[in-house]
């Protein structure tokens, strides 16, 4: 945020959204299928960043969000719903849980409000695994979509690339809102920003809120296209996890950051070892190493920081990074 | 005699054993600059979280424009016109200088729901007034001291306050630097701001308050013109011992 | 007669618990370090046992001193090599640093370890007790035994050793412990190494009683996450509280609910406790 050169992120974005557009008229359904997952983890990030990386909460809820949605459509797509409908009713449902637990959640901080969350993600899974609604452990089927497969993986890149440029938009006019100078103010400094007039529980809510909805209509998609869903597979806390690391990669608190970082993650790990998948998990906890120890503030600020120093001190920059937080 | 603008009618505040604030009544009138001194653990910064909600009083009521704010929550008390700096800064460390100045211009007034761009304009009218204008784009966290205190002072100016509680604005300044801020204060007041400022050191507060209240264990032992309470011996006493007093007595004696 | 049985596994179960959970509440309470790899250190340390049972023989009571120096190796140089260069930075960095580890290692363990379940079983592992009419199994004994043992060993190490109030000084003030001349680099290596000594002496106990897989890490440390939520950070009683109640819900609630919910009782648990005592039932205030 507080960046002047607005037009010129206007201008990316409109020509971003242009090319995901096209994209399908383009490539093989594989490469759609690939674009639709960078999609999916894009808004993930996205969504973790309102309340991870504007407010500074560290929440492991997207999990238990995207699931939420998942079953909701599942659950009404099995009761005659229209998909989109299930949709809207997957946000809604979202939203009224992430209100609901956020008054009592968001008084907690740091490591217990993660805790806190996390246990929440770990609760719905049991709920689901143990309800007569959600099929329990066994899991649950939905219903088919009809047509052939060129059609049915461009209806599911098409509805997630839409849930996707939803959430970046509404991250865009946050950031350029009295609300997301709020969530700033808060992640800063929570006692400052009361003072300073910032009514922090309510923003708080806010932010979490809008941390839900998103997840939740991906998760929705995701039942759709996947035509079964078991607890495990969607309240699984890596959903979590990549959102959080997601964002890190490309950059926190900012708009571009967290689809900078979906992006290069799903690619680069898709080219570097797609051929060991068995070992996909292992190389994104080097990742997680390395960007922590050295790119703690994402991609973004690093190719700020070359750009206005040069290529040559690529090195120099990254030494102090490992060196600001050390004992 | 103008009107009160803040009061305080038998404010206490405890924690656990501890009676930090004990039964303290005060008045603060419009447009003056009110000084209230005490020593070291006194209850002065105890006294301003009450007020200000960050730490609500226990007994008591507080009433601003008649209006009670003690049980309000910290936001809602700053955006009916109560701002104050924190004697350990507490700026937002991470933003800019400008930025820091914005959450203020944009939070703190309800008078008007401001729009960003509003807001900056203001900030940048604060900074200028205080000085910091060259050092806007700089990030809060590598101010010196002093221009940290000058960005709190700006800060909490944005809110467009009625009423501005300063804690220990000259903590850990040095002699040219406390100049300077007490021009500030009277400058802020030239504004039409009513001012509540705490201090641990007797100079810069007669130098500053139209009056003082002096606080001791919590307690408030006295009130009144600054030349009248530095004069009160239980004032010299709570300040600087009893031996101090017994000497000054001796010496009067003997001259 | 029910009801003494489910009280006696419970308490047996809590006591386990608690011995899980000290490491997690040690590194937690001293560094503010959300260790992800706490039940990854006791997953290989429950491993260590395994091994040494199946290829050497040697009974999984002797082994505890290997797995816990093996381990107390590990945890020093991650401590000192990668953690200890974030240390300053904001606390979720180090709980991201730690489940990027875990992801890594966990995924090795299953390389070399395979997946399968695995579980000790010494001649001795069917022997149970009999008492007034209830059946004490005495593995779990001797493993609540050991651990409540191993517990006080550590908290006395903590409260009567040079080394032990020099951690206890950094929990208080980083800066002053510094300027006190604590080594904190070192003092925190050895902290999180005596973490995962801890947890990996729970995985070795563990690894007797019930059965391990390198995907069960994350199972201890929920449970760990709930423990040390509930009995609150940096004392004894704190987590051995924790582990009890956890050992009496998730038993009574298994009885009352049906075993299916067992592990939902403790998340419920947990989520009411954060609510009306984020500090935890036993804790005291001031940790984050």
């Amino acid at each position: 945020m507080f960046k002047p050169w607005a037009h010129i992120q206007w201008f990316s974005m409109g020509a971003g959204v242009l090319a995901l557009i096209l994209l399908p008229s383009f490539v093989e359904n594989d490469e759609i299928r690939k674009w639709m997952d960078i999609l999916m983890v894009a808004i993930l990030a996205t969504s973790w960043n309102f309340i991870g990386g504007l407010t500074g909460y560290p929440s492991f809820a997207p999990a238990a969000f995207f699931g939420l949605g998942a079953y909701t459509t599942a659950i009404l797509m099995n009761a005659g719903f229209n998909f989109f409908i299930t949709l809207g009713i997957g946000a809604c449902l979202g939203a009224l849980v992430a209100l609901a637990l956020g008054v009592p959640i968001l008084r907690l901080r740091g490591h217990y409000f993660a805790i806190a969350t996390f246990g929440v993600a770990e609760f719905f899974r049991e709920l689901a695994d143990n309800l007569r609604i959600t099929g329990g452990g066994d899991g649950i089927n939905l219903p088919q979509i009809t047509g052939g497969p060129d059609y049915f993986t461009r209806f599911f890149y098409f509805s997630m690339l839409g849930v996707a440029v939803l959430a970046v938009l509404t991250q865009y006019f946050v950031t350029r809102h009295r609300l997301g100078y709020g969530l700033v103010a808060i992640r800063e400094n929570e006692d400052a920003a009361a003072m300073t007039g910032v009514d922090t529980t309510k923003y708080k809510i806010i932010a979490f809120v809008l941390s839900s909805i998103f997840p939740a209509m991906g998760g929705g998609v995701y039942a759709y296209r996947a035509a079964f869903l078991e607890p495990i597979d969607v309240f699984d806390v890596m959903f979590s996890i990549k959102a959080i690391v997601m964002s890190m990669l490309g950059g926190v608190g900012t708009v571009m950051g967290p689809l900078v970082g979906a992006v290069m993650m799903e690619y680069l790990s898709d080219y570097l070892w797609g051929a060991f998948t068995e070992f996909h998990s292992a190389f994104l906890g080097i990742i997680i190493v390395l960007v922590v120890l050295f790119i703690p503030r994402g991609l973004m600020t690093l190719s700020q920081e070359v750009k206005s120093r040069g290529w040559g001190s690529l090195g120099l920059i990254l030494k102090s990074n490992i060196q600001r937080f050390k004992v | 005699m103008s009107e009160t603008l803040l009061e305080g009618r038998g404010v206490t505040k405890r924690f656990g054993g501890l009676t930090a604030v004990s039964a303290v009544d005060f008045t603060v009138r419009k447009g003056e600059i009110l000084g209230v001194i005490g020593p070291n653990g006194a209850g002065k910064t105890t006294l301003l979280n009450c007020i200000t909600g960050l730490d609500p009083a226990n007994e008591g009521e507080i009433l601003f424009h008649g209006e009670r704010i003690e049980t309000m929550k910290p936001h809602s008390i700053t955006r009916m016109g109560v701002a104050r700096t924190f004697q350990i800064v507490q700026p937002f460390a991470g933003l800019a200088v400008r930025e820091n100045v914005v959450m203020g211009a944009l939070f703190g007034s309800q008078k008007s729901k401001k729009e960003v761009k509003r807001a900056q304009e203001l900030a940048d009218e604060m900074l200028a007034f205080v000085g910091l204008s060259d050092k806007s784009a700089q990030l809060a966290s590598q101010l010196t001291l002093a221009e940290r205190k000058r960005l709190e002072f700006a800060k909490s100016l944005a809110t467009e306050p009625e009423v501005l509680l300063l804690d220990e604005v000259n903590a850990g300044l040095n002699t040219t630097e406390i100049e300077n801020a007490i021009s500030l204060i009277h400058k802020v007041r030239e504004q039409g701001v009513t001012i509540l400022v705490i201090e641990h050191l007797m100079k810069v507060i007669t130098d500053l308050s139209d009056r003082v209240v002096v606080l001791h264990h919590g307690e408030k032992i006295a009130e009144g013109l600054p030349s009248e309470v530095t004069s009160d011996e239980q004032v010299i006493k709570a300040y600087l011992g009893e031996k101090y007093v017994a000497m000054m007595k001796k010496l009067a004696e003997e001259s | 007669m029910v009801y003494a049985q489910i009280l006696i596994n419970s308490i047996l179960l809590g006591g386990i618990y608690a011995c899980i959970a000290v490491g997690f509440s040690l590194v937690w309470g001293v560094m503010n370090i959300l260790n992800i790899m706490h039940g990854t250190f006791l997953m290989l340390g429950g491993y260590v046992t395994f091994w040494m049972f199946k290829l050497y023989g040697v009974d999984p009571f002797l082994s505890l001193p290997v797995s816990a120096v093996t381990m107390f190796c590990a945890g020093y140089v991650v401590q000192r090599g990668l953690i200890n260069k974030i240390v300053r930075a904001p606390m979720f960095m180090s709980l991201i640093l730690t489940f990027g580890l875990q992801l890594l290692v966990v995924r090795l363990a299953i390389y070399f370890f395979t997946g399968d379940f695995r579980s000790v079983q010494p001649s001795y592992a069917g022997f149970s007790i009999p008492l007034m009419g209830l059946s004490i199994p005495f593995v779990r004994v001797s493993i609540f035994v050991l651990g409540v043992v191993l517990t006080s060993i550590l908290f006395w190490f903590m409260g009567h050793t040079r080394t032990g109030r020099a951690i206890r000084a950094t929990r208080m003030d980083l800066d002053s412990a510094q300027l006190m001349g604590v080594d904190i680099g070192r003092i925190y290596a050895i902290t999180y190494g005596i973490g995962a000594a801890a947890a990996a002496t729970s995985g070795s106990l563990v690894s007797v009683g019930f059965a391990i897989s390198p995907v069960s890490d994350v199972e201890f440390l929920s449970k760990s996450f709930i423990i040390c939520t509930i009995g609150g950070l940096g004392n004894i009683t704190g987590a051995l509280a924790g582990g009890l109640i956890l050992g009496l819900a998730e038993n009574f609630g298994a009885l009352y609910l049906g075993p299916g919910l067992q592990n939902a009782i403790g998340y419920v648990l947990l989520i009411l406790v954060l609510f009306i005592k984020p500090s935890g039932l036993l804790g005291r205030k001031g940790f984050e």
